[in-house]
């Protein structure tokens, strides 16, 4: 088992820095090519005042030598200059914003793998009853309703309503605040996961190894924890990206919703008005955020099921 | 219910929701930005003639709502339609050519899925500048990635199945036995991805354009009426209803159509 | 009848669902210590009896008449009873390990839990040293404990099932066309393991399968079931070499030619398929040339011929 864990973080490492390599290299080339430069929005700049900008930030030098300047700094753990909000480097404005994004990132996938496995299983055991219709019924709500509805709707009942929980805002270490934020951006995911988990669970309750296994005569919780638990997970973990994804599209709304500062702070307004070097730097981070939780998901799907560890094939 | 009930059941409701889409906007007497000073943010009312209320200048909210999900479906449609013809045909070809062709576009398809269709909207907006084509180029630069990978899986089974093997040990000629015996067999499993993918779509559209990335004002979509219906929540909560519910009945129904005919589909033997 | 009852016994058994009647009619005892093969074309209804056996019938399923297991009535058995009975009473041998082995459980780890449910009194050494008896018992290497089960043989995976199915200790063994999966050395020496823990061991053993010159080759007795009904129940070498009831004659019939002499007269080609489920009158009033009157209209009762019970009209007149 070992030997293919290594195999596959090496396999993972050689694939994911070219990919990483692509991903900048084709945004920076979009960017740059797009007609307009930053510095040529709203009031005229006298072009002295311009020329001098584009020189400040090397904009005045042929693309391949910006292109290589780029890469030499990303290499350097260096994302460059924002170009449109003074003074701010984008690496500091990514140290500020991927703290609070991957803490309501984080807490959102785990409630969502919590409320959809959970749910998911409950559906599939209790086939065709009450519990199972709500669940479908609520699992279609929540993948159709997007964040931004939902979210304004929680405040509404628990913050202006009941008065339980803040409307808004951030305070570090104050948990209170991440409970509307998370929940909202969670349920689009749980509900999906919530369906996916169903109908896996369904496959496997009535596979012939859930017979043999009643047959042994192992209670109801072993079955179920033991035997039909974690074949239902594999599905999951191949949609683990499919959800990552939409967590994040979710957590750009979300932090605007609640003003939360995030990563995704700045970055609607960078990609509007041209600010090259913090949306390639987000967007960089963001790929990286994706490429690690698929490492994860692999390295999740090598536990759950033995064929794919090549070494234990028969001799 | 049984599946055939709800997949006829989920049909009806999005062909209902299709034709609303289509010719609704035109039997009113309003349109999508014609704004009406005497009744501005009406609650729904059958006096004025606004069914469903008017915005805060006055714009009739089932105009705009019916307006907005055509807007919203003609996007998640064509975008779908790029996606499934680009990645079918990548699919297919790195499905049944192999080898060098087949890892190459592969590997395009694994960096591409390291980008979220948020981030490549993101990313097309600063070239291209805001607005609905943007979305249209994110959405279906995206959206072949997952039909490529399903339909190259699905050609490589097909590939073996014995029929095609049969029709392969008689002679038939490569081209021929593509068109005749696998890509009539593809063509189920890619509908069933198309349903799935147009929701999302839907989605996605309503995220962006909530985003300000999207359909721009005085046009209406899905996302941007319930952006504004949002921020008027608690003043004129029929702004956020009216686009709300036609947004979970189109994604409801095409979510549980698509994922009934898949199951219908697998366990049809 | 009560005292002296076989470890497995169904009287008058039958099993509907809704107005489909699956299984009708069934008599048959397994006693401690013999295998019966229980031999049926696919459909015949060998899985639903299977399942009710273990009390695993699908919902909708309504059972009706006697099935004693170990003393306990079906009638009045809970679910909780039912749950006490698998297992420790009850053992089953799944037809393919492909599919009834869970692709991610080591072997011991399947072999642990069962015997942690039906041993709770074993230590952590105690279990370790059951397990490998129990590899030992079915003819495994105990290196294989290591293993998952896609890096086992098909007979070896085979033997893990019988293993985690004696691991309770069942009196009664119920085998699901064990062999299946397997090639004819495997499945043979299959067979014989299970002939093994019959007549060394004193289990019941009932051979579940649609291959009748296999099964009856290690069976004691041998029950052929059609339509869902029982046709012939007799000694195996009985039913093997003088066939009474017609569908059993052409049953053997044809299997490959080779041992006892075929009969020379059939009254139904070998090919001939009872009609489903008939409401009354013999399964094969339709295909058989014996076939009067009485057999549209009643459906046969028991019968004694040479030392067998046959449901057949026409049973015994010939000789």
């Amino acid at each position: 088992m070992r030997n293919s864990l290594w195999r596959l973080l090496l396999g993972r490492l050689l694939f994911g820095v070219p990919t990483l390599w692509v991903v900048i290299t084709v945004a920076f080339l979009l960017v740059r090519l797009a007609p307009g430069g930053p510095f040529d929005a709203e009031q005229r700049l006298p072009p002295a005042v311009k020329a001098n900008l584009d020189r400040t930030f090397g904009l005045d030098r042929p693309l391949v030598e910006q292109y290589q300047r780029y890469l030499g700094r990303v290499l350097h753990g260096d994302l460059g200059p924002s170009l449109r909000l003074r003074d701010r480097r984008v690496i500091d404005l990514v140290r500020e914003g991927l703290p609070v994004s991957l803490t309501l990132g984080g807490l959102a996938l785990v409630l969502a793998l919590l409320v959809g496995i959970s749910g998911g299983l409950l559906a599939a055991v209790r086939r065709g009853r009450a519990a199972d219709r709500v669940l479908a019924g609520v699992s279609v709500l929540a993948v159709a309703l997007p964040p931004y509805v939902t979210a304004p709707l929680l405040v509404w009942i628990f913050a202006v309503y009941l008065g339980w929980l803040p409307v808004a805002g951030w305070t570090a270490g104050r948990w209170l605040d991440l409970v509307l934020p998370v929940v909202a951006l969670a349920l689009p995911t749980a509900g999906s996961l919530l369906r996916i988990v169903r109908a896996s669970a369904l496959d496997v309750l009535a596979s012939p190894a859930i017979q043999a296994a009643r047959a042994r005569g192992l209670s109801a919780t072993r079955i179920l924890w033991a035997h039909v638990l974690p074949p239902t997970l594999s599905p999951v973990l191949a949609s683990l990206g499919g959800a990552a994804a939409g967590l994040l599209g979710g957590s750009l709304v979300i932090e605007s919703v609640f003003g939360l500062p995030g990563m995704g702070r700045f970055l609607v307004e960078g990609a509007l008005n041209r600010d090259y070097t913090l949306v390639l730097g987000k967007v960089l981070v963001y790929a990286v955020l994706v490429l690690v939780l698929n490492l994860g998901a692999d390295l999740g799907a090598l536990l759950l099921d033995p064929r794919l560890d090549r070494r234990g094939a028969p001799r | 219910m049984s599946r055939l009930l709800r997949i006829r059941l989920t049909l009806a409701l999005f062909g209902l929701l299709l034709v609303a889409a289509l010719v609704g906007p035109a039997l009113s007497p309003w349109s999508v930005a014609a704004l009406d000073w005497d009744h501005p943010a009406v609650a729904p009312t059958w006096q004025a003639g606004h069914w469903l209320g008017t915005d805060t200048l006055g714009r009739d909210v089932l105009v705009r709502s019916l307006a907005g999900l055509r807007v919203s479906l003609s996007i998640a449609l064509l975008a779908s339609a790029i996606g499934l013809l680009l990645g079918g045909a990548t699919g297919a070809l790195a499905g049944s050519v192999g080898g060098f062709v087949d890892g190459l576009l592969m590997r395009i398809v694994d960096v591409g899925y390291a980008l979220p269709v948020v981030l490549v909207a993101l990313l097309l907006t600063v070239v291209l500048g805001r607005g609905a084509s943007t979305l249209l180029v994110a959405a279906g630069t995206v959206g072949w990635l997952s039909t490529a990978r399903m339909v190259r899986a699905e050609t490589q089974r097909l590939a073996l199945a014995p029929y095609v093997l049969a029709a392969r040990l008689i002679g038939v000629a490569p081209v021929r036995l593509f068109w005749r015996h696998v890509l009539p067999n593809l063509i189920g499993p890619v509908l069933v991805q198309a349903t799935l993918t147009v929701p999302s779509l839907v989605v996605l559209e309503s995220f962006l354009s909530f985003l300000g990335l999207g359909v721009q004002e005085p046009n209406a979509s899905l996302g941007n009426l319930l952006h504004d219906g949002a921020r008027e929540m608690e003043r004129a909560p029929w702004l956020l209803l009216a686009p709300a519910v036609l947004l979970v009945s189109v994604v409801g129904a095409l979510t549980v159509l698509g994922e009934s005919v898949r199951d219908e589909i697998a366990h049809a033997d | 009848m009560q005292t002296e009852q076989a470890p497995l016994t169904l009287q008058g058994f039958g099993l509907r669902y809704g107005s489909d009647v699956v299984l009708a009619q069934i008599d048959l005892q397994v006693r401690a210590g013999e295998v019966v093969a229980l031999v049926g074309a696919s459909g015949a209804g060998k899985t639903s009896l299977l399942h009710a056996v273990l009390g695993l019938s699908p919902a909708g399923a309504c059972a009706e008449g006697g099935l004693w297991i170990h003393g306990v009535d079906r009638a009045q058995a809970t679910e909780a009873e039912w749950a006490r009975l698998r297992g420790r009473v009850l053992g089953l041998i799944p037809q393919d390990p492909l599919t009834a082995l869970p692709a991610h459980r080591r072997v011991d780890g399947l072999l642990d839990e069962v015997l942690r449910r039906h041993q709770p009194t074993l230590d952590r050494r105690a279990r370790r040293a059951a397990q490998a008896r129990l590899l030992q018992q079915v003819g495994l290497d105990s290196a294989l404990r290591q293993r998952y089960p896609h890096a086992l043989s098909g007979g070896q995976g085979q033997r893990v099932l019988v293993a985690l199915a004696l691991a309770g200790d069942p009196a009664i063994l119920i085998a699901d066309e064990p062999t299946s999966a397997l090639d004819a050395v495997a499945a043979r020496a299959l067979l014989g393991l299970l002939a093994q823990e019959a007549h060394a061991r004193g289990r019941a053993v009932l051979l579940v399968s649609h291959d009748l010159a296999a099964s009856a080759a290690v069976a004691d007795r041998v029950a052929v079931l059609a339509a869902g009904r029982l046709v012939e129940v007799g000694p195996a070498a009985a039913v093997m070499c003088q066939p009474v009831h017609p569908y059993v004659q052409a049953l053997v019939a044809a299997r490959p030619p080779l041992l006892p002499p075929r009969p020379r007269r059939l009254a139904l080609a070998p090919t001939a398929a009872p009609c489903a489920q008939p409401r009354h009158g013999c399964a094969f009033a339709a295909t058989c040339v014996q076939a009067d009157g009485r057999c549209v209209e009643q459906v046969p009762a028991w019968r004694t011929v040479a030392g067998r019970q046959v449901t057949c009209h026409h049973a015994g007149e010939g000789a």
